[in-house]
């Protein structure tokens, strides 16, 4: 698929949008955030874009999560960016990065070769 | 030039945009010229060692200055470094902790603290990842992680497309294996 031979590899970016979406006052702080991921790049696409997220989910959680949602293998893994270039940690809560940036615009890349094809959990 | 690789002022221009981003959130970073022309970026943090290193110390002084018959071994000072690597055209960074009696970490001692995450699918390659050797610069040895896989991480990542944001990108997405966390704020403020 790629042009430098190594037909193995695949990279995937998607974007996700976060908004917030209380239940109700009195259960603010379990509310969870709506994410959208966005194909781009190599990405497969998503047939499912829009996910509801506890807030307290951490980044690490939701990359495992996508890798399990496209049967990707343990050899591949999945970097998460916002706002184009930053990736937070893997331990950020959801929450935290939705509070940051408020519009989040997150792009997920996956590698599957080398020392960088890592599970993130 | 291979895809996902930067040249060496397009290194330096992303360097400066990162410096900037530093001196608004956390000033940690700065660039040490040496006398012979060669310069660096580098940070250093003191950290009270706990399983997975979560207490930095702000208070440089009181982690310093302690009595000697009560020198503290869990304190450990990591410095990192930012170079650019010249064969793979890429940034590298290279990096040393000490503790406070200025014994430098094995490289056993090392992968001990790389987060669990990243333990088990490195476990096979460690060797090739995280290494040793003399510093391009300094001259002694550091630790460093290998450049050779850093292109093909790049390439697919949205930054390739605006080279200035190519450090935030590259050392927020590496930096987390080896204790390095950038705040949050360095993507907020990193805007497109």
């Amino acid at each position: 698929m790629s042009d430098d031979g190594n037909e193995s590899r695949d990279s995937k970016n998607t974007e996700t949008e976060e908004k917030s979406s209380p239940t109700s006052p009195s259960h603010a702080v379990e509310s969870k955030i709506d994410v959208l991921l966005k194909p781009a790049g190599d990405a497969p696409i998503m047939k499912k874009k829009k996910w509801a997220v506890d807030r307290n989910k951490r980044i690490g959680w939701v990359g495992e999560f996508i890798k399990k949602y496209l049967k990707l293998t343990a050899q591949d893994s999945v970097f998460l960016y916002v706002n184009q270039s930053f990736a937070p940690t893997p331990d950020t809560e959801i929450g935290s990065v939705f509070d940051k940036f408020l519009q989040t615009s997150m792009k997920m890349t996956k590698i599957t070769e080398g020392p960088w094809a890592t599970s993130l959990t | 030039m291979a895809a996902g690789s930067i040249s060496e002022d397009e290194f330096w221009n992303s360097i400066i945009s990162f410096l900037t981003l530093s001196s608004k959130i956390d000033r940690k970073w700065m660039i040490i010229d040496t006398q012979n022309g060669a310069r660096y970026v580098k940070k250093t943090e003191i950290i009270k060692d706990t399983e997975n290193k979560e207490h930095p110390i702000e208070d440089e002084d009181s982690a310093v200055f302690q009595g000697e018959e009560s020198l503290d071994q869990s304190i450990l000072t990591w410095e990192y470094h930012i170079l650019y690597s010249q064969s793979f055209s890429v940034p590298v960074l290279y990096f040393n902790v000490h503790t406070q009696n200025g014994k430098l970490l094995s490289l056993d001692e090392i992968w001990k603290k790389v987060p669990e995450t990243y333990q088990e699918r490195l476990s096979e390659d460690r060797w090739t990842f995280i290494s040793q050797q003399e510093h391009p610069v300094l001259g002694c040895p550091y630790f460093y992680l290998h450049p050779c896989h850093t292109a093909e991480l790049m390439k697919n990542t949205p930054a390739v497309t605006d080279k200035r944001h190519y450090i935030v990108a590259w050392l927020s997405a590496v930096g987390p294996v080896v204790g390095l966390n950038l705040p949050l704020e360095y993507g907020k403020l990193c805007a497109c």
